[in-house]
């Protein structure tokens, strides 16, 4: 119920402010308008709220600039194209037109060359993770020496929390499972760094402030909070686990000094 | 960010299976079944989305970023987002409720990222009127408007999702993690501020 104005009885003001928005039952708004009878003050009260809602709902009428559908169109039928392959296709590229000596040497050296990528893939995403020797602040490898990364076990929530650092920005990658309405909160310093969004989750759900921004852990929805560097100095981060107001584990992370590429 | 697993609209003519095959259906379908047909690749269905939305989200964009050229950036971001999205919708739910949190917090976002020196365009909004104003309320509109905003971000917020996307409070609430009770009371709040502006300067709105 809101207080009431101008000496007007709060239960009275209450139902003038709901009868504006729409929200009074059938009931509430026979008894508003019996007031509304006896009562002046009553009446000129939902007379001069009315024609203020009226006044503010016409100002969403503010025509937007025509090039914005046309924009917008483009760039949705310009992510939905398929991407163009040459004359041919991959299948030719991959399976030269020679013969059939020349054919086998081609898929050794495709396998081999395939193996060699694999390799390297998993040299670089393969980490060994000390859990106990994780205490409190994870310092992220520097540069190109790829994530750090560790395993969170604390009050009913489990998964993983490994940071990331390259030239799109550095974040952290978040793939949690628990009860309960699960949320990370990032702290930094707005002068050194930004938010600049989220990769999965529910990129609906981000509540981004000034130096401080919320997101939803959501079981089974792993989610990528990324920030970007104003200058080239070290950055450090508050991550905090919360489930409801209650913090369940926080850690402080700091990433490395790093040349911003404009 | 990443798209959904669903990805983008394929937007190509004659892919998906569409229920509006007149143009007119398209205007009166829902919220829910554009949206299901536009994910499915019904460019038609996703214009309608877009033709039915874009005032609401570009006045809302507007009011948060008081600049026109920081509306246009949001709303085109906003449309983006939701049609990548669209695999996480739950039809349940109202979907202009689900565009506004959207819109909220890329608005939010912009604000935040953009630079001081870029902060508001002072010209708004005294040399930008709507050009289908009725005649007669114009000078309510715009002791209204620069009332509007006047009021801090706490209580703009609450007038603008129910004025501009007509929310009810529970959704307000929702989309503003704040009790019911406080939504209502900011409002009400909001309302009596610009009231006592409006009779200040000596404009009636009734």
């Amino acid at each position: 119920m809101v207080s009431g104005s101008d000496g007007l009885d709060p239960r009275v003001s209450d139902l003038v402010q709901r009868e504006i928005d729409g929200a009074n039952t059938k009931t509430e708004s026979a008894e508003l308008h019996d007031v509304v009878k006896r009562d002046p003050l009553a009446r000129r009260t939902l007379e001069e709220f009315s024609g203020l809602a009226r006044g503010l709902d016409g100002l969403a009428s503010v025509p937007p600039p025509a090039e914005m559908k046309r924009a917008v169109m483009r760039e949705i039928t310009t992510r939905s194209q398929p991407k163009r392959r040459s004359e041919g296709g991959i299948l030719a590229w991959l399976w030269p037109g020679r013969g059939p000596a020349l054919r086998y040497a081609w898929i050794v050296v495709m396998a081999v060359g395939l193996g060699l990528v694999v390799t390297y893939w998993r040299t670089l995403n393969h980490i060994d993770v000390d859990a106990g020797s994780v205490s409190g602040t994870l310092v992220p490898a520097a540069g190109d020496e790829g994530p750090t990364e560790r395993t969170i076990d604390t009050q009913g929530v489990t998964g993983t929390m490994r940071t990331v650092d390259d030239a799109a920005g550095f974040g952290i990658a978040l793939d949690l499972s628990g009860s309960g309405s699960l949320r990370v909160v990032f702290d930094f310093d707005p002068a050194v760094a930004r938010f600049s969004g989220i990769e999965g989750g529910a990129p609906e759900a981000v509540q981004a402030g000034d130096g401080r921004v919320r997101i939803p852990a959501v079981s089974g929805r792993p989610v990528t909070a990324r920030f970007e560097r104003l200058g080239g100095a070290g950055i450090t981060l508050g991550v905090r686990l919360e489930r409801a107001e209650t913090v369940l584990q926080e850690w402080t992370i700091k990433f490395p000094r790093r040349q911003v590429q404009r | 960010m990443t798209l959904d697993a669903q990805g983008p609209p394929r937007g190509t003519e004659g892919v998906g299976a569409t229920n509006f095959p007149e143009a007119g259906l398209y205007r009166e379908a829902d919220d829910a079944e554009l949206a299901k047909a536009c994910r499915e690749g019904d460019q038609r269905a996703c214009e309608a989305l877009f033709d039915k939305h874009q005032r609401r989200i570009y006045n809302v964009a507007l009011r948060m970023a008081r600049n026109r050229e920081d509306a246009r950036d949001i709303t085109q971001n906003v449309f983006t987002k939701v049609f990548a999205n669209l695999g996480s919708y739950d039809p349940r739910f109202k979907f202009g409720a689900w565009i506004a949190r959207i819109a909220l917090n890329e608005s939010l976002n912009f604000i935040q990222a953009r630079r001081p020196q870029e902060q508001v365009d002072e010209r708004w909004p005294s040399d930008e009127r709507d050009p289908g104003a009725v005649a007669g309320t114009g000078e309510l509109r715009r002791v209204l408007e620069a009332a509007l905003m006047t009021l801090s971000m706490d209580y703009r917020l609450v007038v603008i999702l129910r004025h501009f996307m007509e929310l009810t409070y529970t959704e307000m609430a929702s989309i503003l993690e704040i009790p019911e009770k406080t939504v209502k009371s900011r409002l009400f709040t909001a309302r009596q501020m610009l009231r006592e502006t409006l009779t200040r300067q000596g404009v009636q709105a009734w």
